[in-house]
């Protein structure tokens, strides 16, 4: 029987330790199913906890100061909960690395973008996380695309 | 019935006549509240009967067969629905200059299909906001839109070669433990940008 409340509860604490400013990837092991799915539009799907940890490991490593927040209410009904959040990055010692000194702009490169993340949630573990984002604005922002 | 009901009927209403493979702009005149806000990642934000009335006559006459559909059960409550659907077009008709990224020339023939999830707010039984996310990178891709710089690849291998580098870059602890012990992490699996 879904629990819309709990849900909710749920992944209010899978924003905050998983996407949040700080990361507890314990929070994997306690929430996510065995064979959770993440897939968000500017990655490849992941699958299972193992592979859901290495793809915040990794991200976290490239945007070491990576964070995300709610930007509204969550919305929950049956197994699913629908979060629209904000957030991103400035620029880490990652960029340093590879933007050449003549485009880095003095503030750095910043990518900060909103998204629609929907989790699908059974017996209180997280089944499913979809999200989609104005990814083209962040990409831009990284000057990683450009238009035509 | 229940106000949730209420809402993804007129939800369903408007994703077949507004966003279906046929379309009847009479439903905006129904269903969207005087001030009603359109926004959509890929296009600048459309506010009104008439602002989203040409929004969408424009990108049918660029996409004649225009069609989105959903993919899922609506998830409503409170004053929101939340839509998640597939769909594209043909560009075989006119120049189109709505995207943000830039405009298309006339009836180029490309094809475009991409995924999205669409959140709406309704009030009283009118829709006040048509607030949409997609894969529009697909999207454009595929429209030919996008050049995606070939310094995404050599940049993330350049960041997981150096880990190294983050040592005493400032990172905190907690953070610090959500880093790999193994210095061969590859980064580019994190944003797998290139195609």
């Amino acid at each position: 029987m879904s629990n819309p409340s709990e849900n909710k509860i749920i992944v209010g604490r899978w924003f905050t330790d998983f996407w949040g400013k700080t990361c507890n990837l314990g929070i994997v092991d306690e929430l996510a199913a065995p064979d959770m799915l993440l897939q968000y539009s500017l990655h490849e799907p992941r699958r299972g906890r193992e592979d859901v940890k290495a793809f915040m490991t990794g991200f976290r490593e490239a945007f070491p100061d990576l964070n995300f927040w709610g930007a509204a209410d969550l919305i929950a009904e049956g197994d699913y909960v629908v979060g629209r959040w904000e957030g991103g990055t400035h620029t880490g010692p990652a960029f340093s690395d590879f933007l050449s000194g003549s485009l880095l702009a003095a503030t750095g490169r910043k990518m900060r973008f909103t998204g629609t993340t929907v989790l699908k949630i059974v017996d209180g573990k997280i089944v499913e996380e979809v999200g989609l984002d104005d990814g083209v604005t962040a990409l831009t922002q990284l000057g990683l695309i450009r238009a035509v | 019935m229940s106000n949730e009901s209420e809402n993804e009927i007129i939800a369903g209403r408007w994703f077949t006549d507004f966003w279906g493979k046929t379309c009847n702009l009479g439903i905006v005149d129904e269903l969207a509240a005087p001030d009603m806000l359109l926004q959509y990642s890929l296009h600048e934000p459309r506010r009104g009967h008439a602002d989203i009335k040409a929004f969408m006559t424009g990108l049918r006459e660029a996409f004649p067969d225009l069609a989105f559909a959903s993919t899922a059960d609506l998830i409503a409550e409170g004053d929101y629905v939340v839509s998640r659907w597939e769909g594209g077009g043909t560009h075989i008709g006119l120049a189109f200059s709505d995207f943000l990224v830039g405009s298309l020339p006339a009836a180029t023939g490309r094809k475009m299909r991409f995924t999205g999830t669409t959140v709406l707010r309704i009030e009283n039984g009118k829709i006040a906001e048509d607030i949409g996310l997609d894969n529009g990178a697909t999207g454009l891709q595929q429209l030919g839109q996008l050049i995606v710089l070939a310094t995404a690849k050599r940049a993330f291998s350049a960041v997981s070669n150096r880990r190294g580098a983050l040592k005493g870059s400032g990172i905190k602890k907690q953070e610090a433990e959500c880093l790999p012990r193994q210095p061969t992490l590859k980064v580019h699996a994190a944003l797998q940008i290139v195609r």
